[in-house]
């Protein structure tokens, strides 16, 4: 990677304006994981469904059926881009010519995968798969699931070659470049405002009341009485049955409503992405669980809006001098850094007790900075890990700042959300 | 030679993106405000456009009407708050036109502005659509109460195959004992055999939508075909090419049904759909009291 493009992309257009982060030197362990994630699920997708059928159904059956969103418009727009229009000069194709197109989603996806010509997979890939996805759209289902696995794939086709992890090439982690960061904010972007954009449409459709008008006793009680017979679509009964109470309807309905609406956060509130990503995840199995919709392949995409990257992201831990029982610990925290990701130094002059400063200049302090720690010792990632839950973060918190605090009243740093995508948002109002 | 190919196409593929995003002409405040503004006006004209041709009324048009009014009122707050908007977007467009990484840049405000336009305007992309709706859930009940309907319609065969359709473990979970109407599916081998099956064999997300009702089927004899081929794929243990205990389910899913104890595929010779009364008792026997034969028709 050129140092070239890290010295243009460092100029400043103003003090500090460049919001979100988005062009940010970073390493490469997010995007590969992006990378490798999206064509695995893909790769997943495809090898498990057969969309063969769709080339022995007649020319009648592709006629958008399930319209209920999209029939504003005259033709819906998927006609086009998913390129069904050439259906209305060609024949469709029959279940071989179908076959193919699908054996080249698989074959892009695992040729990506294994990094053999990635960008060039995932421009392929996408193509294909959006080509059999309008085929379901025209035919029975306005959506069928993959939206998120396209969206990804989309993003990986939009992204710099020189990004992709590659067969043969010497992918180091130590790299840092501009193009490993901007890809994942894209990605996060898009799924930030997919949950989000579902959230407002409820306050739109139903009303802000929608948590206590939805009513999820109503599905479970239907869904139990569906479970006894093979030909419907899949209910658990024994999940279903502890929804029947209205009251799992009222505090479950706020908490996925608010999840929903602020989960365009996960760009700005890095700390809040475990309980945003969790309560989705939990979000989606329900749905399986009570109506047979099947979601849950989405939870691989949305573990990518951790911040991966803090696992490889090199800092500097400033330790005062002054107080022992801190400059204690950091010599057990050193034996713990395995992969040397931080440098120590002793600090008598700092205006707190420990301070911990990432490569990208952020700093964090006290409890903030031993969670940043936290992350780059494996033996230390259960203790980072419990940080992130809300609770846990907050007794922590009360109980560590007040230890903190009493080096005698010493100015107490901001503490600082833990990615590199919050800071330049506040420096940007 | 492919890989020469492969090199053209890699290097053709990402020089067109490019070139794509650089031939975007340069775009100011003003043209995304009106770029605003006309998505807000078709989100407000679509869904009127809508409700007067199609005439609707209840669920529909609560659905579409709720669009129009969130587009006006966004429409109306654009205009009252423009003083506080165009500083805004007047930040995003800065942003845009910084000289450096710019093919960055614009793949991000294309999307940003595909995604918010599109929401406004409601339009499926086929790799994007405005979210999922919201919506909430009516008491429905497949309960019946008397008089019980007496079809008896099944053979012994065909009666025993009903009942292994159903789960009768599950009607412990029911409050109570009940009787529950339902449909079920059933295949017929050339050895007189019949075994339950269901329409997660048709691979289609929605194959109501194709097929029509259980009650009426149509495209019957694509429908044969795609049942008899899934049919032997389920039965050697698969699910396209994957094992079915590994694979992932299709987006709408159904119970899983065990085929590979059934005759071969290439056997099938017939599918019928039933509507079935359950006497559903959670203490003791879960039976079917009432089978009608709603429609069949022979595989080729």
């Amino acid at each position: 990677m050129s140092n070239e493009t890290n010295a243009i992309s460092s100029t400043p257009l103003r003090p500090g304006f460049d919001f979100l982060g988005i062009i940010r030197n970073s390493p490469p362990l997010h995007f590969y994981l992006l990378q490798f994630i999206a064509f695995s699920y893909l790769l997943f997708r495809f090898l498990s469904r057969d969309f063969s059928v769709y080339g022995l159904l007649p020319e009648d059956a592709f006629n958008y059926p399930r319209t209920f969103g999209m029939e504003l418009w005259p033709i819906p727009l998927l006609h086009l881009t998913t390129f069904q229009f050439i259906y209305d000069i060609i024949p469709r194709p029959n279940q071989p010519v179908i076959l193919t197109m699908q054996f080249c989603v698989i074959g892009a996806s695992g040729t990506g995968l294994l990094g053999i010509r990635p960008k060039l997979c995932a421009i392929v890939a996408f193509a294909f798969a959006m080509h059999l996805t309008g085929m379901v759209q025209a035919s029975n289902a306005e959506i069928e699931g993959g939206t998120l696995a396209l969206c990804a794939i989309l993003v990986l086709a939009l992204s710099p070659s020189t990004a992709f992890y590659r067969w043969g090439h010497n992918c180091r982690l130590s790299q840092r470049n501009t193009a490993f960061h901007w890809p994942v904010f894209l990605f996060l972007m898009i799924v930030g405002c997919f949950y989000s954009l579902a959230g407002l449409n409820k306050v739109i459709d139903v009303g802000p009341h929608w948590p206590f008008v939805a009513h999820l006793e109503h599905l479970a009680t239907y869904s139990i009485e569906t479970s006894l017979f093979t030909i419907n679509r899949y209910s658990n009964a024994e999940v279903a049955a502890w929804f029947t109470s209205p009251w799992t309807s009222y505090i479950g309905g706020p908490v996925t409503f608010v999840a929903e609406l602020g989960f365009i956060l996960i760009l700005f509130r890095p700390r809040w992405r475990l309980s945003l990503v969790a309560t989705m995840c939990i979000f989606h199995g329900l749905v399986y669980y009570l109506a047979g919709i099947n979601f849950v392949g989405s939870g691989f995409l949305l573990l990518l809006c951790f911040d991966w990257n803090m696992l490889v992201r090199r800092g500097t831990v400033l330790v005062n001098s002054t107080n022992g029982p801190c400059s204690d610990a950091i010599g057990r925290i050193e034996r713990m850094d395995r992969w040397g990701l931080m440098t120590f130094e002793e600090s008598p002059e700092i205006d707190c007790d420990l301070i911990f400063r990432d490569e990208n200049g952020m700093t964090y302090s006290d409890v903030a900075a031993i969670e940043q720690i936290a992350a780059r010792c494996p033996r230390l990632w259960a203790m980072s890990l419990l940080s992130r839950v809300p609770l846990v973060h907050l007794l922590v918190h009360m109980r560590f700042k007040r230890q903190f605090a009493i080096g005698a009243g010493r100015k107490q740093y901001e503490s600082v959300d833990d990615d590199n995508t919050a800071d330049s948002w506040r420096l940007a109002g | 030679m492919l890989s020469v190919c492969c090199v053209l196409l890699n290097e053709w593929g990402e020089m067109t993106i490019r070139s794509l995003f650089q031939r975007i002409p340069r775009v100011s405040t003003r043209h995304v405000f009106v770029w605003l503004i006309i998505a807000n006006v078709i989100g407000v004209i679509l869904p009127v456009i809508t409700i007067l041709m199609k005439g609707y009324d209840g669920s529909r048009f609560r659905y579409y009407a709720g669009y129009a009014v969130f587009n006006a009122l966004i429409l109306i707050l654009a205009f009252r708050y423009k003083h506080h908007l165009l500083p805004i977007i007047d930040r995003c467009v800065e942003w845009l036109h910084h000289p450096t990484e710019q093919y960055a840049r614009r793949t991000v405000f294309t999307v940003g502005m595909v995604i918010f336009l599109g929401y406004f305007t409601k339009v499926y992309l086929g790799c994007w659509f405005p979210a999922i709706s919201g919506w909430g859930y009516e008491p429905v009940t497949i309960v019946i109460n008397t008089p019980i309907p007496q079809h008896d319609d099944a053979s012994e065969i065909e009666l025993a195959a009903l009942n292994a359709s159903i789960v009768s473990e599950n009607a412990r979970y029911l409050k109570g004992r009940c009787f529950l109407e339902n449909q079920a599916m059933l295949l017929h081998f050339e050895n007189g055999e019949s075994h339950p099956a269901n329409m997660e064999l048709t691979n289609i997300v929605f194959p109501d939508y194709v097929f029509g009702a259980f009650s009426d089927r149509r495209n019957t004899t694509a429908l044969g075909r795609i049942i008899k081929g899934t049919l032997e794929n389920r039965q050697n243990g698969r699910r396209f090419l994957l094992p079915e205990r590994v694979a992932y389910p299709e987006h709408a899913t159904y119970h899983r049904i065990d085929y590979s104890a059934q005759p071969p595929a290439d056997e099938l010779k017939r599918v019928s759909f039933w509507t079935v009364v359950v006497d559903a008792n959670p203490d003791g026997r879960t039976k079917i009291v009432s089978a009608k034969l709603e429609d069949s028709f022979d595989v080729e």
